[in-house]
């Protein structure tokens, strides 16, 4: 630090003081929940080693050698946990805590000069992890070169060119080599061209090699200075580079067997790479997570062999069967649960576009507008987040365009100049919630009501209160041709934007208030791909209704159900709705004609309606299908289930029946 | 010869900046997130630029591109967190030539960025 000025000095330390307090909070966070749920350790280790990783190194740039050198153990045991060698039992949790604790005191007292006395934990976090006795390349990657390729590579080399082999071998612990072996690719690439690589460029992601072998063809030959940059090329967790010219002998060429198996392999990469743009980026923790389901499988598919060659025994093995049973029950619903996960992304991968769309607006618009996002972390299917990009980009360039005024009229009525939109995510149950709100002028009923008038979209002597006033912005037709401006126009009105957000199942709340500001409150479910279902029968045939649509069923006598204006009405505590038959909709000649029916009461945007079933049958999880283009489209019918038992549910979009059956 | 160093994050700023001019890289220049990086590379050329990923206004990748589109030859280094390969990986399918994992160690970015420079 010599080479630096105090005031430098003063400054690195405070944002070190900074940084680590924040580690050491999360650090501690993190041994805490694991004193609950010591079994969890698994989920955690890798951030924990990373904290670790993290202190360890900025309190070395710092000087802090006592404090870098009980990190470095630290972070040693976290290895040897993650390896499986060493578990974090509740007193090593403790011993943890301790240390953490003290090492806070001793970074925020300041007196970084003095020895602190954290040496003492160098003893006590002294584990002995044994190095693991493995082979160089676990993986075994071999690269076998097929015929045709050796003919080329003759061919190659009979022209006066030459061939090198070059391999590097990765540390066992590395964590990053997928990336160091495309750094080393992209620097070879300067000498000569790639022939073929062991993993290939595909797979390298997968970190499924300790060894990556390259076949580097080179127009003449490279210079012995060439040869030592490329061995001695610094790439991370590199140990060693080895290079040698190839001089191709053809009785290498006998005896591969593995080709075969090779070329799957090289399959397996080229479909993967042609599905590229639906890849889904997912945490290796989540992976862990099935890894572990999978293994709690394997250990029930064991045990129910084992009973199986047992044979038959009375109750004892009965009893064992059902203990297999529940356990596979579990762990089944575990595995779903966990493969729901994988599709979750952070809604921040959603929100980082804003911020620049915004600007651009409020640049145009010549406004002051300031961002505010909360919830980043809140997860959303992945499917989800790609379809609210254009229903929340139009809903915020409203909110700037036509929410927010000028900076002018804000301080003319005392706001700040600078206006405020605020983004944001939480859960809600089975729900996410994306909440857009700005401070601007709120919605005007008066205009709204008087814009519905002019665009018959309402009559003059029709009563509606606030909230249905509210709601008239998103009937297609509300907003005009004649006000499509560059920004928030393009002659999309909100209908759309609600009709983007009913296809993903979901709904949109308006809360407004003069002078103060308007939120969207978009409700989404979480998922898309699996969903609560309550399966009923129409005739023969099961349907599935989302069980979100549902407010309750009822048993109720058929003449109760009155006709008004061609429509069946039915009145529920004092509440009427329309009725839709489904044995009438769907055209089902049903046998019996009962005096009472069950009748589904589901809620949606356009309000109550009830549903008249043959039989309610139960509810269920189901993964949705979609149904092939090749059958008539039909707008009720939103997807397929395969349930249990191999039938198929249709699956009913409540929002799409039409009342009058 | 100018280097570029581009974070959002004080401290890892400091630290490489420390590291460079220890070792006798006295022109180091600071850009807290891409566009401003885009803008500094475009006036000053820097002999080689270290990118953090994760930034406001705009990412790392990003401004990998449009650097590369500003010069091709740009020299630039990715420094990422432990264990963030794949993000890492589309920063050198972009174009930047090494990677540098935080926390920093000296000897290590030394030795990386006198291979590029040379």
């Amino acid at each position: 630090m010599t080479d630096l000025s105090t005031s430098e000095n003063d400054r690195l330390a405070l944002l070190f003081k900074n940084e680590t307090r924040e580690q050491l909070e999360r650090f501690t966070e993190i041994l805490l929940k694991l004193e609950q749920n010591p079994e969890k350790q698994s989920e955690v280790i890798n951030e924990l080693f990373r904290l670790a990783h993290n202190i360890k190194g900025s309190s070395g740039m710092m000087g802090l050698n006592e404090l870098k050198e009980t990190m470095h153990l630290v972070e040693n045991l976290f290895d040897g946990v993650r390896k499986t060698i060493l578990t974090l039992d509740a007193d090593k949790i403790n011993a943890l805590i301790e240390y953490c604790d003290e090492v806070s005191d001793y970074i925020e007292g300041g007196r970084w000069d003095q020895t602190a006395g954290i040496s003492r934990w160098k003893e006590r976090f002294d584990y002995k992890v044994e190095q693991e006795i493995l082979p160089k390349d676990r993986f075994n990657n071999q690269l076998v070169l097929s015929d045709a390729e050796k003919q080329e590579i003759a061919l190659w080399q009979s022209s006066g060119n030459n061939v090198y082999g070059i391999e590097i071998q990765f540390s066992l612990d590395a964590m990053m080599k997928s990336a160091s072996a495309l750094v080393f690719i992209k620097y070879l690439e300067k000498y000569g061209a790639i022939f073929k690589m062991v993993p290939v460029l595909e797979e390298l992601a997968a970190e499924k090699f300790d060894i990556l072998k390259v076949v580097l063809l080179v127009e003449g030959c490279l210079t012995e200075e060439q040869e030592k940059t490329i061995i001695t090329y610094p790439v991370n967790d590199a140990i060693e580079t080895r290079l040698r010219k190839w001089v191709y002998r053809p009785e290498e060429a006998k005896g591969e067997t593995k080709v075969e198996s090779d070329q799957s392999d090289h399959q397996e990469a080229v479909s993967s790479a042609a599905i590229g743009d639906q890849t889904i980026r997912v945490e290796s923790s989540k992976i862990d997570k099935l890894v572990n389901n999978v293994g709690d499988l394997l250990t029930i598919k064991a045990n129910l062999n084992r009973i199986i060659q047992l044979g038959y025994q009375g109750q004892s093995i009965w009893n064992q069967l059902i203990n297999i049973v529940q356990k596979l029950e579990q762990t089944v619903a575990n595995f779903q649960d966990d493969v729901k996960e994988l599709r979750m992304v952070p809604v921040r991968q959603l929100f980082v576009r804003f911020p620049k769309i915004i600007r651009n607006i409020a640049k145009k618009e010549n406004k002051q507008v300031e961002l505010i996002t909360f919830g980043e972390d809140t997860e959303i299917d992945k499917q989800v987040a790609e379809k609210l990009v254009d229903p929340l980009t139009h809903l915020i360039r409203n909110a700037v365009d036509h929410g927010l005024e000028s900076g002018a009229e804000r301080s003319a009525v005392g706001k700040p100049a600078t206006g405020r939109i605020k983004l944001g995510a939480y859960k809600d149950g089975d729900f996410i919630v994306i909440s857009v709100s700005d401070d601007g002028k709120g919605l005007d009923i008066d205009k709204i009501r008087e814009k519905a008038l002019k665009n018959g979209l309402i009559k003059a002597d029709d009563k509606l209160n606030d909230e249905e006033v509210f709601k008239l912005i998103f009937a297609p037709g509300f907003s005009t041709a004649e006000e499509v401006s560059d920004i928030s126009g393009r002659g999309v009105g909100l209908d759309v934007v609600l009709d983007r957000i009913n296809a993903l199942k979901g709904d949109i709340e308006v809360d407004t208030m003069p002078g103060q500001g308007t939120t969207f409150l978009l409700k989404l479910p979480l998922t898309l791909a699996i969903i609560q279902a309550l399966l009923i029968k129409v005739g023969d045939q099961i349907f599935g209704i989302p069980s979100v649509d549902i407010v309750e069923n009822v048993l109720i006598n058929k003449n109760e159900i009155h006709t008004v204006a061609e429509q069946m009405v039915y009145t529920l505590r004092q509440e009427a709705f329309p009725v839709v038959d489904l044995r009438k909709l769907f055209k089902v000649k049903n046998g019996f004609d009962l005096e009472q029916v069950p009748m589904i009461v589901s809620r949606n945007s356009n309000g109550k309606m009830g549903l008249i079933v043959d039989e309610l049958v139960g509810q269920e999880e189901v993964v949705i299908k979609q149904i092939n283009s090749a059958f008539p489209h039909n707008p009720v019918i939103s997807g397929a289930a395969l349930l249990g038992g191999g039938e198929i549910a249709l699956l009913i979009n409540t929002r799409n029946l039409q009342t009058k059956y | 010869m100018k280097i570029l160093v581009v974070d959002d994050a004080n401290l890892a700023r400091a630290m490489l900046k420390k590291i460079f001019e220890e070792n006798g890289y006295r022109e180091v220049l600071e850009a807290g997130n891409g566009l401003e990086a885009v803008d500094l590379y475009q006036e000053h050329h820097p002999a080689l630029v270290t990118m953090d990923i994760t930034m406001p206004e705009m990412d790392g990748i990003t401004a990998i591109k449009k650097i590369m589109e500003i010069d091709p030859n740009a020299n630039i280094i990715v420094c990422s967190a432990l264990g963030q390969k794949e993000v890492v990986m589309e920063a050198i399918q972009a174009g930047a030539k090494h990677f540098l994992v935080k926390p920093f160690e000296p000897d290590n970015v030394i030795k990386i960025i006198k291979a590029i420079l040379s």
